[in-house]
């Protein structure tokens, strides 16, 4: 039994330094990996190296109500939010006037709200998206790249 | 004792990643501190040049960094200290993308230093390239009469040049909606392109025939402008989305040039 | 030997703060001003816990804006705050437009011995906002009289009457808000939908497609119509208050500069 604990203490030993050894050497290799020429690099290329978008996602019903869940009417609603944001979307090129786009409005208030309310406030923000609009509001609801500054209710 | 070590070394190599972040922000207040309390503007200014060197060397470049530059007055620095500074301001100005202030340190770097490195004419260059194209051919040809291996610079002007020749596209994206974009290799979408704009127009063509002028210029107005200006401006987003993954291509490659160019005439904080 | 090692070792590691030290004011007074964050932060954690220190917290998280370390702070540290009406001020110009304006009006700064003088003014900015109707414009400085008064205006506007308006002609409600661009593109869509509605009615029927889909369009926008007047007020009615508290903020902090140090 003593010779056991011994044993395993031993092996324990060993871990211990050898991790406490790997975490220095960790260091210096991350050093070594960050260099200015790499960084130089990155600093030259890096407004080349662009990252696609990501598809939007299709309606996340995690924390939505019950009745909202069990209404097939929301499957329809999210399945046509969904083509409508993947494909019909680029075909029109639309250009929202508002930060959150009158599709994915319609989307989290759906997630949000339930269906119908949902639906009718992403319509209410669809009928109202127009340049013209923003002399509507005031300056702190427009952003500096001139949209309307909008908030999930 | 071998269970001693064992909770040492454990406790050791948790406290370790946490206190030397502890000493950073320890030895950053004690720099403060000695530049606060110095009356001497002379050693103030060389106690903000050795903060400096202190933050760039541990990486943390950003604007707050870019701060602390401004707050040096070089005119109480010593030439060798005046040489250090200018060149870590240089470096972090670059960094930061900061152009025109990296130019400023370039020009003011060269009035202190007669034969400047190779390294520093390679930097020169890629700085000047958003700058001032014309010296930027100079120094180019002055660093390949250097060496022949900055010949391979020429990967970042290739990208930069890189350009989709689309004037025909858009030309027919004008005529035939939805053709712009099956010649830029987006064939599904130039087809829905195209089918909504045929339908659209056989839709509109059928209110005319019936005599339903409002609908047919509601309809009208409504779907074909927004469908055939949406054709037209989105063969121009996938050409711009093609030409990006062409150079996101052009750069990946380039990335090993410039690292090996570096490598071969490093620059480091000084 | 062994041991005696790993004690070293271990003592190192450990942070031997300046607990006993006393604050130099002047320095973090430097730190705010020079806006170095980090030193700032470190050198208030280099001291013992007290109210001193507590103060000084709060200053720091009134300049690096966190709201619930402030208050947590201020609560420890009110005595020394008596005397400070800079940070007073600035503290009561950061809380007007702040979720948290009615914990610092209503039971933070009444603990105050003495309320200066702008946050005095900064109350009289808050009332204007809770009581618009029975508030007397002219206690407000010129510059503010007219946001002010925009304000009063939106306040007495009822969502209800807006909704109502907008049932009769479409868009009106919105009219009624004074978004004059709202409601003029409502009527004109509206207008068009239903002169749609009419012609494909009158030539092809009740029951045909073209009818059935015009008059869903029209009866939607009438609809979603209602729904918007109805928020829009609400809306509009929150927004011009927030303009009217930024406007009031940027007004004292401008005109009278007051520091932390």
């Amino acid at each position: 039994m003593v010779q056991k604990t011994s044993n395993i203490l031993k092996i324990l030993t060993k871990t211990t330094c050898g991790l406490f050894l790997l975490l220095w050497l960790n260091v210096g290799f991350a050093q070594v990996e960050n260099t200015v020429a790499s960084k130089i690099t990155k600093t030259v290329l890096a407004p080349y190296q662009t990252k696609e978008k990501p598809k939007r996602k299709l309606l996340n019903l995690d924390e939505a109500k019950v009745s909202t869940k069990l209404n097939p009417l929301t499957y329809l609603a999210a399945g046509l939010m969904y083509t409508y944001q993947n494909v019909l979307s680029e075909q029109i090129s639309a250009n929202c006037t508002y930060e959150i786009s009158c599709s994915e409005m319609t989307k989290r208030s759906i997630e949000k709200h339930g269906l119908i309310k949902g639906t009718l406030i992403g319509l209410h923000q669809l009928t109202n998206c127009s340049a013209s609009i923003r002399k509507d509001r005031c300056e702190h609801v427009i952003s500096p790249d001139n949209k309307i500054i909008n908030h999930i209710e | 004792m071998r269970l001693v070590i064992i909770i040492i070394n454990t406790v050791l190599l948790c406290i370790e990643s946490c206190y030397a972040q502890q000493n950073f922000e320890k030895d950053l207040l004690d720099f403060e501190s000695s530049i606060f309390q110095t009356s001497d503007n002379w050693k103030k200014n060389e106690l903000l040049v050795q903060k400096i060197q202190f933050l760039a060397k541990a990486d943390s470049i950003d604007l707050k960094l870019q701060a602390e530059i401004e707050r040096v007055d070089p005119n109480y620095l010593s030439d060798s200290l005046r040489q250090i500074f200018t060149w870590n301001a240089m470096l972090v100005s670059f960094f930061n993308k900061e152009i025109s202030l990296t130019v400023y340190y370039i020009e003011s770097f060269e009035k202190l230093e007669n034969e400047p490195s190779t390294g520093f004419l390679a930097l020169k260059y890629l700085t000047y390239l958003e700058y001032d194209t014309t010296t930027a051919f100079q120094l180019k040809k002055e660093l390949i009469s250097k060496d022949t291996i900055f010949y391979r610079l020429n990967c970042i002007n290739e990208i930069k040049a890189y350009e989709i020749r689309h004037k025909k596209i858009k030309q027919y994206a004008a005529f035939v909606p939805g053709v712009g974009l099956m010649l830029n290799g987006n064939v599904g979408k130039g087809f829905i392109s195209l089918s909504l704009n045929t339908a659209t127009v056989f839709a509109i063509d059928y209110l005319i025939k019936g005599n339903l002028i409002i609908n047919s210029i509601g309809w009208g107005t409504n779907l074909l402008g927004k469908f055939y200006i949406g054709n037209f401006r989105l063969t121009q987003k996938e050409i711009t989305k093609k030409e990006n993954g062409q150079k996101n291509k052009l750069a990946n490659s380039c990335e090993l040039t410039i690292d090996k160019i570096f490598r071969k005439y490093p620059i480091e904080f000084l | 030997m062994n041991k005696f090692i790993y004690i070293v070792i271990l003592l190192t590691f450990l942070d031997v703060s300046n607990v006993d030290a006393q604050i130099d004011i002047q320095f973090i007074s430097h730190l705010s001003k020079q806006e170095l964050q980090r030193e700032h932060l470190t050198y208030l954690q280099s001291f013992k816990e007290s109210d001193s220190i507590s103060f000084h917290f709060a200053k720091y998280y009134l300049q690096y804006p966190d709201d619930s370390l402030f208050f947590q702070y201020f609560q420890e540290a009110t005595t020394h705050f008596q005397s400070d009406t800079s940070t007073l001020n600035l503290a009561s110009i950061h809380f007007v437009n702040s979720p948290k304006s009615k914990f610092w009006f209503e039971s933070c700064l009444k603990k105050t011995v003495v309320i200066p003088g702008i946050s005095k003014q900064l109350v009289i900015v808050k009332n204007s906002i809770d009581y618009p109707n029975e508030f007397d414009f002219n206690l407000l400085p010129e510059k503010l009289q007219v946001d002010f008064q925009k304000y009063q205006k939106i306040s007495a506007k009822k969502p209800i009457v807006a909704l109502s308006l907008s049932a009769v002609i479409p868009g009106l409600g919105k009219l009624y808000i004074g978004s004059k661009k709202s409601f003029g593109l409502t009527l004109l869509s509206m207008t068009v939908l239903g002169l749609q509605s009419y012609e494909s009615y009158r030539s092809k029927g009740i029951s045909h497609p073209l009818t059935i889909i015009n008059l869903g369009f029209f009866t939607t926008y009438y609809a979603v119509n209602l729904l918007g007047s109805y928020r829009e007020t609400k809306l509009k009615k929150k927004e011009i208050k927030t303009q009217y508290l930024i406007n009031a903020t940027s007004y004292y902090h401008y005109k009278y500069r007051p520091s932390l140090y």
